[in-house]
């Protein structure tokens, strides 16, 4: 159990920074984002173990299965809470300290901006543009996590990249 | 109007979301418990392997196979002066691995809140291995020198990180307290020590354990009542901390803990 355990870890030191920003940048909230993204990696953790210990085999592509996760509590979050985004009373995104004040204060107005418009954005949209841009994933690899083919990823990427230049722009 | 190329650099700024380390750490505990130590059962499987190194390093071949003939050598050698002699030894030392068994050896009773502790105190000799070396102008014992101070001080940086996992706030708080002092000893040997060498350890990510140790007593001085000189020391530690010069950063903490 302490290899599981061990490896795990690993998965989890490698995926927790882009799982949380992923789910952040849904649901707007430091607290809700720090819930749904322990529960992604408890429910990754559960599979992962029980597949182990039954001899299932491994989990083909671990990112992609805790974005699924992600994915479905998001959905389930907004299914139990109504349309209604949640803003945290003391809410701070968290940026990287190595920052300096003065460029932080320049990045904090765009940041705000971008950061507020992607959530705005529909599913599949927010999804190609944090996957491609910030996660740097290849096309193929965001095509099969959104069960479409290459080209119309290619397409999908274009369209979201539009929508949050014209949403940004008119804002 | 923004155009392509700015939004994309503008999308790839979110990147800098980042969660708040104390909770990843905390996040991580309760998903998988205690992670529990990789205890090797028994001094043997420690004291052995590096036993047998020692012995085919320098005993004859056919002793290698009389691990008890062997033991009974390295226990005569120990004994009759030959400990003052393995002691003193350096780097590129024959009888330098026999100093790092004795050294292991006696790390493996230690309990693990004192490992990082030993740990340092450990980079600390290694220093002085290094300070000596200089003094006598043994120039072939340098690079291994350098190698040892790499390879302890990372082992060390490594417990220190492992002890604060999973703690609470306060408990890593108090851990980052009495390590501070004995990481910036060590800093301050360790440019004392290489500056008269020009030499540069080169070591990776050699500040991740002072940016954890420096976050932790940022956070325990934001919530206590400072003197207006203390609030300007936090104030300069903040900025080190930003600009990611954590060893300064430390510095600084550790003269407004001198001045409370």
């Amino acid at each position: 159990m302490d290899k599981l355990k061990k490896a795990f870890a690993n998965i989890y030191d490698q995926y927790i920074d882009k799982i949380y920003r992923f789910i952040f940048l849904k649901v707007n909230s430091q607290e809700t984002a720090q819930d749904l993204t322990s529960e992604t990696f408890l429910r990754g953790w559960e599979s992962f173990k029980n597949k182990k210990l039954n001899n299932q085999g491994e989990i083909e592509n671990i990112q992609a299965f805790l974005y699924q996760i992600a994915r479905n509590l998001v959905t389930d979050h907004y299914r139990e809470k109504g349309k209604f985004q949640v803003v945290s009373a003391d809410f701070s995104p968290i940026i990287d300290p190595q920052v300096n004040l003065e460029e932080k204060a320049f990045l904090n107005s765009d940041f705000e901006a971008i950061r507020q418009t992607i959530g705005k954005l529909n599913e599949d949209y927010q999804n190609a543009l944090i996957w491609y841009y910030l996660d740097d994933l290849p096309v193929p690899e965001i095509a099969k996590m959104l069960d479409r083919s290459e080209e119309a990823t290619r397409v999908l990427l274009h369209r979201a990249l539009k929508t949050l230049r014209e949403q940004l722009n008119s804002a | 109007m923004v155009s392509e190329a700015e939004l994309i650099l503008k999308i790839r700024e979110l990147r800098k979301l980042k969660p708040e380390k104390k909770w990843v750490f905390l996040a991580k505990k309760e998903i998988l418990g205690e992670m529990g130590e990789m205890r090797e059962s028994g001094v043997e499987k420690i004291f052995l392997p590096v036993f047998r190194q020692f012995v085919e390093a320098f005993l004859p071949r056919r002793l290698t196979f009389k691990p008890i003939l062997a033991f009974s050598i390295l226990a005569l050698m120990l004994t009759t002066g030959g400990f003052i002699l393995i002691k003193n030894t350096l780097p590129g030392d024959l009888l330098y691995p026999v100093k790092k068994l004795t050294e292991r050896t006696r790390a493996f009773f230690i309990s693990q809140n004192d490992k990082p502790k030993a740990g340092l105190e450990l980079v600390n000799k290694r220093l002085e291995e290094l300070a000596e070396i200089s003094q006598t102008n043994q120039v072939k014992k340098i690079a291994p020198s350098f190698n040892e101070i790499k390879t302890t001080k990372s082992a060390a940086k490594k417990e220190v990180v492992k002890l604060i996992q999973g703690k609470s706030e306060q408990e890593a708080i108090k851990i980052a307290k009495e390590i501070a002092p004995r990481l910036k000893e060590i800093n301050d040997k360790e440019k004392q020590v290489l500056s008269s060498l020009n030499g540069d350890l080169e070591e990776e990510n050699n500040e991740s354990t002072e940016k954890i140790i420096v976050e932790f007593l940022i956070l325990d001085l934001k919530n206590s009542t400072l003197t207006d000189s203390q609030a300007e020391l936090f104030v300069q530690a903040e900025s080190y901390y930003q600009e990611g010069n954590y060893s300064q950063a430390l510095e600084k903490i550790l003269e407004v803990s001198q001045t409370r």
